[in-house]
């Protein structure tokens, strides 16, 4: 399977997790929603904002209690952030998840 | 914290890209600039409500170089919400279309009970379509 390499942005103030692969959020993108709760996929653009056919990432809101990971499409696609190996997606959010609420046991319980 | 140990805030992300010459930080000023004198103080949206967009809210936005290089979208985003739908946690997904130099612009923008910007991003009419399928109680149109 390909490995994207990625990034993570988090902001723990507004508990918004967004994961943006390197290469194909340079432009753009477009959302789109999946049935998970406030979990959007993100598709590239390309300089001329038209869509690639890529994905550039997934955006979720209320991230920390998130856990409609059957609802995240399966793309045959394994996601690497720096100091990780390469993971399926609904994997990284979750082990990314589980850290963060290691990190943050009060924002954990929202 | 192998996963998280290298994630970065939406501003950091936008100052890393500035240094990697992938966003112009005239950009970045421009985005500022505008929240400072139109996004901050409020937007009026057609259904009469006020979106006040935080500068958190700004720095969420224009994670999106698309909004960073055009921060006027967000404005015109919330200026034209043609409809307002019911979202999770009392929030409400507005759904905009605009004219701009031509082109039909499309947007989705999540709103917070205290009338803050949770999220905006363009979309395309097929992606609309499916917002609107996912969120099937209309508020205002």
């Amino acid at each position: 399977m390909k490995i994207v390499p990625a990034r993570i942005v988090w902001e723990p103030g507004r508990d918004t997790f967004t994961l943006l692969a390197d290469e194909h959020s340079r432009f753009g993108f477009i959302a789109e929603p999946t049935n998970g709760r406030f979990a959007s996929m993100l598709w590239e653009v390309d300089e001329q904002e038209q869509v690639t056919g890529a994905v550039a990432g997934v955006e979720i809101l209320d991230f920390m209690g998130f856990s409609d990971w059957e609802d995240l499409p399966k793309l045959p696609l394994l996601w690497q952030v720096s100091g990780s190996e390469p993971l399926p997606l609904d994997e990284l959010l979750k082990r990314a998840q589980g850290e963060l609420r290691s990190q943050d046991p009060v924002l954990a319980r929202t | 914290m192998a996963i998280v140990g290298g994630s970065e805030t939406p501003r950091e992300r936008i100052e890393r890209l500035i240094a990697d010459g992938q966003l112009e930080r005239q950009a970045l000023e421009q985005a500022e600039e505008v929240w400072q004198a139109r996004l901050h103080v409020g937007v009026s949206l057609p259904n009469d409500d006020v979106v006040h967009v935080t500068q958190d809210d700004l720095y969420h936005a224009i994670i999106d170089p698309r909004l960073a290089r055009r921060p006027d979208r967000i404005e015109a985003a919330l200026q034209n919400v043609f409809e307002v739908r019911q979202a999770e946690g009392q929030r409400r997904l507005g759904l905009s279309r605009w004219l701009e130099d031509g082109m039909e612009r499309l947007a989705v923008v999540i709103i917070e009970v205290n009338n803050t910007l949770r999220s905006i991003h363009l979309v395309d009419d097929r992606r609309l379509r499916r917002y609107q399928r996912q969120y099937p109680e209309v508020l205002w149109r």
